[in-house]
């Protein structure tokens, strides 16, 4: 995660410090009417409040306020606060401008056809919180129907990024735009949200049923009520619906949270670690519960660090690492740097050696994978022809299987040293030697 | 703003806050009530009024304004735990972010929320009155206190109802106003509480401040005036005050960011 210090110039902690002291001067000057009065320092009337309050007065009127703002500087305490409110928000876009000038490694470049087939487009967009910078900038795509997938380490920016395209988070800089309906709603209608969402864990008030919650959120909402009978009956919960929420179990809650993410009928809905506390039997089900949605037409947005479930779920991939986007695509464009191959392991350290030597001899690309294993790259036919060239030193094999790049390695590449230009590992977790 | 009001309204009227509450209101009244006929009944009267109040002193036409005042201190902490469980709750489960994403307008939820604790703060105060109206009725006749001219002051008696649930959604606003700021039910009911404390001592300390106060204007409302501060002062504080309270809440609630 990035994480960038607002700039400290002299003239913001300069500014920091009179207005907090004016504030604090302020707060003596109208105690002191009920206790000591120390009006060499502290009165109405001090020279030194006095020279207090006249630069904080002179800090927020040169400051580019509001003009209709500017006259509340000269109220006690307000021009302290007005000073340190702007000391904030220059820090802030100083931290945001120094972070654009660096320029970091964009990776991810869109075209015009990337933008036209997309439901939601974040071009540069860069979350900020308090007095840092968190996450970006993020340029990706998330096409409309099908499943998307948002993976990368815990830190590297997913959740934020949910929060960007839910409107929870406003960027700082770049532009987040989700489409809105195109006629896939019917009795939602014009009231219906671009999206739904499950963000971070369901929350859920546990002292209200399963239905109460819902119907709480439904008239916020403005939608029909019979929206969360719809949703609840979606997700297998209609039986449970008078139900405290307390009372659930953590499966329960999270199909909650899911129908609380379908409950205005969106085109979009955005799930933070859905299967998150499932067991094995619920990870299934919401998989082709989430495939169903896709199938119906709705776009699904689905962060996760379990990269094999994305492989299996997703038609689209947004890789982040440490709060930068490093790929955008399908996930076979993610992996197709890497080569296929074919895995082999011999008995003992030494057959293996002799039979790399053959297969480097007769032109095979193989590398040892580990004292017993070795990865040679090539399509399904290499097969054969390392089963008998390795026959022909003498060696068989105890085991000969194709290997294809899983989504995790092909992560693990984008995200090393180097990234894509690196040397690959080619199809092996760990390379830790070459052919001799 | 009435769909707002409705979802805010859902989330309050559970039985596991309402009935406490109201419980709470009940036990209360009757128990004030009953302790001023037994101080008043007392030799000398109740030394806890200046000048002492006693049976005689009962009997006069204001003393159904004053009764249905007595339960102002437990009715306020009620409505102003109320208004604190209603934000907070909200805040700690995690429910405001799926609400903003469906509400983008923070403000409307604020309000929403507003007018739900307002609400309650008013059912709360009615109940406190006529449960304090009908103790006060049994203690007399237990007592023997004459009633005769009660009758004479019904209109101050309707005045002192409106004014307790107007001192009432005060201390409901106050409430969301420190649980919008802290967010966590223990620190906004703590920090409430020790604020009512410190305001008690700083009006016994200068009594410049008594009725314009937090805590003393919303009371001093509440009870119409009627505890020995000027009612006017009072009102017009309480205004300033809840002014100032709104317009800082609705601020920080639209701009603060939901997702820490």
């Amino acid at each position: 995660m990035i994480k960038q210090k607002a700039s400290h110039n002299g003239a913001l902690v300069v500014m920091r410090i009179v207005s907090a002291l004016e504030l604090v001067s302020l707060v003596v000057i109208l105690t002191n009417r009920f206790t000591v009065h120390s009006p060499a320092i502290t009165s109405s009337g001090g020279p030194v409040h006095g020279l207090l309050y006249v630069s904080t007065i002179v800090f927020a009127l040169l400051l580019p306020f509001p003009r209709s703002a500017k006259w509340l500087a000269v109220i006690p305490g307000i021009g302290g606060l007005l000073a340190l409110r702007r000391a904030r928000l220059v820090s802030l876009r100083t931290a945001v401008s120094d972070f654009a000038v660096e320029k970091p490694r964009e990776r991810v470049v869109l075209s015009e056809e990337d933008r036209r087939e997309a439901v939601a487009v974040v071009e540069g967009a860069v979350a900020c919180f308090a007095r840092s910078l968190e996450v970006g900038p993020l340029t990706f795509t998330v096409p409309e129907g099908g499943v998307t997938g948002l993976i990368g380490p815990n830190g590297a920016g997913k959740t934020t990024a949910l929060r960007m395209l839910c409107g929870l988070v406003a960027p700082a800089a770049g532009t987040v735009t989700v489409r809105s309906a195109s006629g896939v709603q019917e009795e939602a209608a014009e009231t219906a949200p671009v999206a739904g969402v499950l963000i971070d864990s369901p929350g859920f008030i546990p002292g209200l049923t399963a239905h109460a919650n819902l119907l709480a959120l439904t008239r916020l909402a403005g939608w029909p009520p019979q929206f969360v009978d719809h949703a609840l009956e979606r997700v297998g919960l209609a039986d449970a619906s008078g139900r405290r929420v307390g009372t659930f179990s953590l499966g329960m809650k999270q199909r909650l949270g899911l129908a609380a993410a379908l409950l205005g009928k969106p085109r979009v809905v955005i799930l933070d670690e859905p299967t998150n506390g499932l067991d094995p039997r619920g990870t299934i089900e919401l998989r082709a519960f989430l495939r169903a949605l896709a199938a119906e037409g709705i776009t699904v947005i689905i962060a996760s660090h379990a990269l094999d479930e994305i492989e299996e779920l997703c038609d689209h991939v947004v890789a982040m690492n440490r709060g930068h986007v490093v790929f955008n695509g399908p996930p076979v464009e993610m992996t197709s740097p890497l080569s296929a191959g074919i895995r082999c392991a011999a008995r003992d350290p030494e057959a293996l050696v002799i039979a790399a030597e053959a297969l480097a001899h007769d032109g095979l690309p193989v590398r040892l994978v580990d004292d017993v294993t070795a990865f040679i790259a090539g399509d399904a036919d290499v097969g054969e022809r390392v089963n008998r060239v390795a026959a022909g030193a003498g060696v068989f094999f105890s085991e000969i299987s194709p290997r294809r790049p899983s989504l995790q390695e092909a992560f693990l590449q984008l995200t090393s040293e180097g990234g894509a230009d690196a040397p690959h590992p080619v199809g092996a977790p760990v390379l830790t030697a070459v052919a001799r | 703003m009435i769909g707002a009001f409705r979802s805010a309204w859902t989330m309050l009227a559970r039985p596991v806050l309402l009935w406490p509450g109201l419980g709470a209101i009940i036990l209360f009244s009757v128990t004030a009530i009953t302790f001023t006929f037994m101080t008043a009944a007392a030799p000398g009267g109740s030394r806890l009024t200046d000048p002492p109040l006693t049976l005689a002193l009962l009997s006069a036409p204001e003393t159904l304004s004053m009764m249905v005042g007595r339960p102002v201190m437990i009715t306020g902490t009620v409505v102003l735990a109320l208004a604190i469980i209603q934000i907070t709750s909200q805040y700690s489960s995690g429910f405001v972010r799926i609400a903003f994403v469906y509400q983008p307008r923070r403000a409307l939820w604020l309000v929403g929320n507003w007018l739900a604790v307002a609400a309650a703060a008013v059912i709360a105060s009615v109940v406190g009155s006529l449960v304090a109206l009908a103790a006060t009725l049994v203690c007399a006749a237990a007592w023997g206190v004459d009633t005769s001219s009660w009758g004479d002051d019904i209109g101050q008696t309707i005045g002192a109802m409106g004014n307790l649930a107007l001192g009432m959604v005060a201390f409901a606003v106050a409430g969301s106003a420190l649980a919008v700021w802290l967010r966590s039910p223990i620190a906004a009911l703590a920090s409430g509480l020790v604020y009512a404390l410190f305001e008690n001592l700083l009006n016994a300390a200068a009594p410049f401040g008594q009725g314009l106060l937090p805590v003393s204007a919303f009371s001093t409302v509440a009870t119409s005036g009627l505890g020995g501060e000027p009612y006017w002062p009072s009102l017009i504080a309480t205004t300033v005050l809840l002014t100032a309270i709104v317009a800082g809440t609705m601020g920080l609630v639209t701009s603060r960011d939901v997702t820490e």
